[in-house]
């Protein structure tokens, strides 16, 4: 039974999902025409071309015929799976972010995973003893976390880690100079993941310690919490069985909202650690006037925040029956 | 039942206060109980006289960091466990006592299934038995379908949230049930319902119970004896029919025509005049001397001693109007009777 309700919710929330997408495709390939900058001027450069010669080209890529006829092109291309070709890179463009976006998913998803399991955790340890030093410690901690600015804490890690101790590369994804394959490639990355990934995860700490602190201790004023004591439960079963899958809630609404971000999210990391992600690819994108990139970025950014809204209704879904029966019911 | 039955649970002068942004509030000012074996005791007093601190007290439910018992004892099987900590209370709850709440929703865990939450009990108390079978026989005590194991809270009605939770503290197989306000968030019906349940259950298992309340009705129909508690007091108490037939504290007097909604010389209801007490100061007195309507000079000076009103030693009250053990002779000009 609860399952059938878990596919239903989940068509439900599938249904809403694609006209919003659809929207945003539309919006997408508009946005850039409303951009000022000419592509083709970007691709000739300052090179003296022949009269004429940018009228070809224009003409070459369909960029002379009306909006509405070249949006159209754009939603029949889009259904083959073609978002247009990277005129900087002289590469297919969703082949280009797709790898870039798992560059980038290599270093978010570690970095997101342990700084919700390492938040939770801490929340759980100090929200019951409110107020003590511990506490007070770990508000203030999450703060300064939080407040950080994330560039600034790469660059000091770089500074420390990779120039004074020499214990870790200062940058890229991989070592340059070896040809690694099978596992020595594997563990070559990972050596390459510690800081940036260690620069992500503290900011995001930060967060989730935050706000599942606040819904931890809500949760452990809640009545049910004194029937489950009363059965003689210990204090640890209360913690983990009663308390924290009820605070959970708001915790998935904070990462599945930031992950949908965090695939051009990580845009100041991956520049101060020269990780070939594709906030990276955005920045660079951005100086070419690399527009069919610049909108396979937005795209895909686009859907990643939709898909991890429906995945945070589900998450939602299967923690809580009330969301099962009422979601249904306004979907 | 004979009170020659051994205590089950024995409150004996407990002070608790809470400390508060605004300072200390003495919740509980010597209040002492009696619960034997197989009884059942009804415990009335309006919002804010401590009734439900009492309770929770009786399993160290009061919030550990906020409160503190200054004086007393609680003997629980006669055992004391006044001075237990958090930890040592983990082993203690659920059995021999159980409890259960006001509001059968809130109480509830709204994400765990009724089944799981009886079985969580289950599995602390008789982890021997089989957890499933022993959901299905509890359900079926409290006069649910079995089918609801698999049930959310907020698919229940009030009344089946009721017996739910109610069978959640059963499972626990408590000789002394715990019953704060259990039938307060019901409609008439139901609570009718609920306590020939709780009638029901307590013939069956043979199981003792306190009953917490702000209703005499409840009181009269479900319990042997009762207490009156104000401001953290226990005022009067004995059984039920000699205090129903003969209220001796003004206070119960009061309480009763409230209840009766008697109306008074002009034709309004009866209430008691003036605000419950401030617990931040408690008085030196009767906490009731400043609403009473007989109050003396004695009675803001100082408390008195309990008087015992009936040979079978099952009535008594704290009320100056009554006189004390010891003065007999002086006693003539003050009684004048409830």
């Amino acid at each position: 039974m609860r399952r059938s309700l878990l596919a239903r919710f989940l068509l439900a929330r599938l249904g809403w999902a694609i006209p919003v997408i659809l929207a945003i495709l539309i919006v997408n390939f508009l946005i850039i025409h409303i951009v000022p900058g000419d592509p083709i001027q970007a691709l000739i450069g300052d090179f003296p071309a022949p009269p004429g010669y940018a009228d070809q080209i224009r003409h070459e890529f369909g960029l002379d015929q009306p909006v509405l006829t070249q949006l159209g092109l754009y939603l029949l291309n889009l259904a083959k799976g073609q978002l247009g070709f990277s005129f900087a890179n002289r590469q297919p463009v969703l082949g280009l972010i797709l790898q870039r976006a798992q560059f980038t998913l290599i270093l978010m998803l570690p970095a997101l995973a342990l700084a919700a399991s390492l938040g939770i955790v801490m929340a759980l340890a100090a929200a019951p003893r409110a107020g003590s030093l511990y506490d007070s410690g770990l508000t203030a901690l999450s703060l300064v976390g939080f407040s950080l600015p994330i560039f600034w804490l790469g660059q000091l890690l770089v500074i420390m880690f990779a120039i004074k101790l020499h214990l870790l590369p200062a940058q890229g994804m991989f070592s340059l100079r070896t040809r690694l394959t099978g596992w020595p490639y594997v563990l070559d990355v990972l050596w390459h993941l510690i800081l940036p990934m260690f620069a992500v995860t503290i900011y995001y700490v930060a967060i989730v310690a935050r706000v599942a602190r606040a819904s931890v201790l809500d949760a452990l004023s809640q009545d049910f919490v004194l029937t489950a004591k009363a059965k003689g439960l210990s204090r640890r079963r209360v913690l983990w069985r009663h308390v924290l899958p009820n605070a959970l809630i708001p915790v998935v609404t904070v990462i599945g909202y930031n992950f949908g971000y965090s695939l051009t999210g990580a845009i100041l990391v991956e520049t101060v650690f020269a990780w070939p992600g594709l906030g990276n690819l955005f920045i660079t994108s951005i100086g070419n006037r690399d527009y069919p990139v610049l909108q396979g970025i937005f795209l895909l950014t686009a859907i990643a925040v939709v898909i991890a809204n429906v995945a945070t209704d589900l998450v939602y879904a299967s923690l809580d029956p009330r969301v099962r029966s009422t979601g249904l019911r306004h979907a | 039942m004979s009170p020659t039955k051994p205590p089950i649970l024995q409150i004996e002068d407990v002070r608790l206060t809470f400390r508060t942004r605004e300072g200390a509030i003495r919740a509980l000012n010597g209040a002492s109980l009696t619960i034997h074996e197989g009884e059942a005791v009804g415990l009335v007093g309006e919002s804010g006289s401590g009734k439900s601190t009492l309770a929770r007290a009786v399993l160290g439910l009061n919030p550990e960091r906020s409160s503190r018992i200054e004086a007393g004892r609680i003997l629980m099987a006669g055992r004391d466990v006044t001075w237990l900590s958090q930890g040592e209370w983990e082993g203690e709850r659920g059995h021999p006592v159980a409890m259960v709440f006001q509001d059968p929703l809130s109480f509830l865990n709204p994400i765990m299934r009724i089944g799981r939450q009886i079985a969580e009990s289950i599995e602390r108390h008789t982890p021997q038995r089989r957890v499933a079978e022993r959901v299905g026989e509890l359900l079926e005590l409290v006069k649910l379908p079995s089918s609801l194991a698999r049930a959310y809270p907020h698919e229940l009605s009030g009344g089946m949230r009721q017996r739910a939770l109610l069978a959640v503290a059963l499972a626990c197989e408590p000789r002394l049930l715990v019953a704060d306000e259990p039938t307060t968030a019901l409609d008439v019906t139901t609570q009718a319902e609920i306590l020939a349940l709780l009638r029901d259950l307590r013939e069956r298992l043979g199981m003792a119970m306190l009953l917490i309340t702000h209703d005499l009705g409840i009181v009269a129909s479900a319990c042997e004896r009762l207490y009156v508690i104000y401001a953290g007091r226990v005022l009067e108490w004995g059984r039920t029919q000699n205090v129903f037939a003969a209220p001796a504290h003004p206070y119960t007097v009061g309480l009763f025509h409230a209840a009766r909604a008697d109306r008074d010389a002009k034709g309004r209801f009866a209430t008691i005049g003036g605000e419950p007490p401030d617990l931040g100061e408690p008085a030196q007195g009767c906490p009731f001397a400043p609403r009473c309507p007989k109050a003396m000079t004695e009675c803001v000076r100082s408390m008195p001693d309990a008087t015992v009103l009936d040979q079978g030693e099952s009535h008594a009250v704290r009320c100056w109007l009554y006189p004390q053990p010891g003065d007999a002779a002086s006693a003539s000009g003050r009684v004048v009777g409830g």
